[in-house]
């Protein structure tokens, strides 16, 4: 009986104008191969956020869709729409 | 010396008796029509005399031949593919019955196989399954899927389900749960920043996402520009605004009668904001809270997707 934890990003989407990039980690514990039991956990990365603690491939992702035009859209969005 | 003829004229009634018949005196040579079926007695063939005696001749009367097997047949086995063919393109092509009532059938409409009972079924109709009304008859919104004591137990889909309609907005294709870290925010810049817990999960339905959360930081760090609570799993819909609740609140310096508020409108976060009485919300900077925060909070959004 071996038990083995698999941490994969199963799922990366680029959400919305701004780029948003979701990132879904799934956790799977498994049993000889066998599923025991999974969950999900969720972030987002924002344009014009630091994202150099990512896996390669998130980094990837953001570098390519987190444009400095995107960035500069984003920040505006932000600063333009803040609680006064 | 051999009998070679035996004239019958010459033999009365039961002279010849089977004792006299030695093994191997009659032999194949039977000719056609000489044995009058009408004088075999039931039963006086039995099965294990005709072993073999039906070879493959019988495949040359049943293209030409209906065979109506008469005798019943228990567990046959077939060491190749069995094969049975009508010579339309649609219709049943087996039927099953039981006591003498239709119970299943088995058919083609259009080269879809269609089998069921006689009262519901199912089409295999290109990469569709669709109901039936037993036979060929395709029905709408009439056959259940399982029933309240006879449950299928899992159901996986790759897509999605239309409930209540066809359109796209009846269309639930997503939900899953997990968890999230929630984070408080400056609107321009973090930094630093220690937390006891941070805790959040989340449900999501379609595009309907629910969040709660617990966060209590000890240290609330650099927190420059709006306040507000970040890292939620979906980004949020900006057509969809939406209001949280808070539950639980450490370390806010409010005015008087005023209440903490979460309004979330765009990004990965809601903004935190006071309101009370007549006054309007006002969202809440670094200098209106204390070093050391806790908030608990559930929030319902629309994401984008």
């Amino acid at each position: 009986m071996a038990l083995t934890k698999v941490i994969t990003q199963d799922k990366i989407e680029i959400v919305g104008e701004f780029k948003h990039v979701q990132v879904r980690t799934c956790t799977k514990v498994l049993e000889d191969g066998v599923e025991l039991s999974s969950g999900f956990f969720r972030h987002v990365i924002n344009a014009g956020d630091d994202y150099s603690a990512e896996s390669a491939e998130v980094q990837a992702i953001c570098s390519a869709v987190h444009t400095s035009a995107v960035v500069t859209a984003w920040a505006a969005h932000v600063a333009a729409s803040s609680p006064e | 010396m051999a009998i070679s003829k035996i004239n019958t004229s010459s033999l009365t009634d039961n002279s010849v008796t089977a004792g006299k018949i030695v093994a191997g005196a009659v032999d194949a040579d039977i000719a056609a029509g000489s044995i009058d079926t009408a004088q075999l007695a039931n039963d006086a063939v039995t099965a294990d005399k005709l072993a073999n005696a039906i070879n493959t001749t019988i495949a040359a009367k049943a293209t030409n031949t209906a065979v109506a097997l008469k005798a019943p047949i228990a567990s046959p086995s077939f060491t190749a593919k069995a094969t049975i063919s009508i010579a339309s393109a649609n219709g049943d092509i087996l039927d099953f019955r039981s006591n003498g009532s239709d119970v299943g059938t088995i058919g083609t409409l259009g080269g879809a196989t269609y089998f069921g009972s006689e009262d519901s079924g199912i089409m295999f109709n290109g990469v569709n399954q669709n109901p039936t009304s037993g036979g060929s008859t395709r029905v709408d919104n009439t056959n259940d899927l399982g029933a309240a004591s006879y449950r299928y137990k899992n159901i996986y889909l790759g897509g999605g389900a239309f409930i209540g309609g066809t359109g796209t907005a009846n269309k639930l294709d997503d939900y899953e749960t997990g968890s999230w870290t929630p984070v408080y925010q400056g609107a321009g810049g973090t930094s630093g920043g220690a937390y006891g817990a941070q805790e959040g999960t989340y449900t999501k339905i379609g595009q309907l996402v629910h969040l709660q959360a617990y966060v209590n930081a000890t240290n609330k760090g650099t927190l420059a520009g709006s306040l507000k609570i970040g890292g939620f799993p979906f980004t949020v819909n900006p057509t969809n605004q939406s209001a949280g609740a808070i539950g639980y609140q450490i370390g806010y310096n409010l005015g008087s009668g005023h209440n903490l508020a979460l309004w979330a409108y765009s990004g990965d976060f809601a903004y935190l904001y006071q309101a009370g009485g007549s006054s309007n919300s006002a969202g809440l900077t670094t200098g209106d809270c204390d070093n050391a925060i806790i908030t608990a909070f559930s929030i319902t959004y629309h994401t984008n997707q």
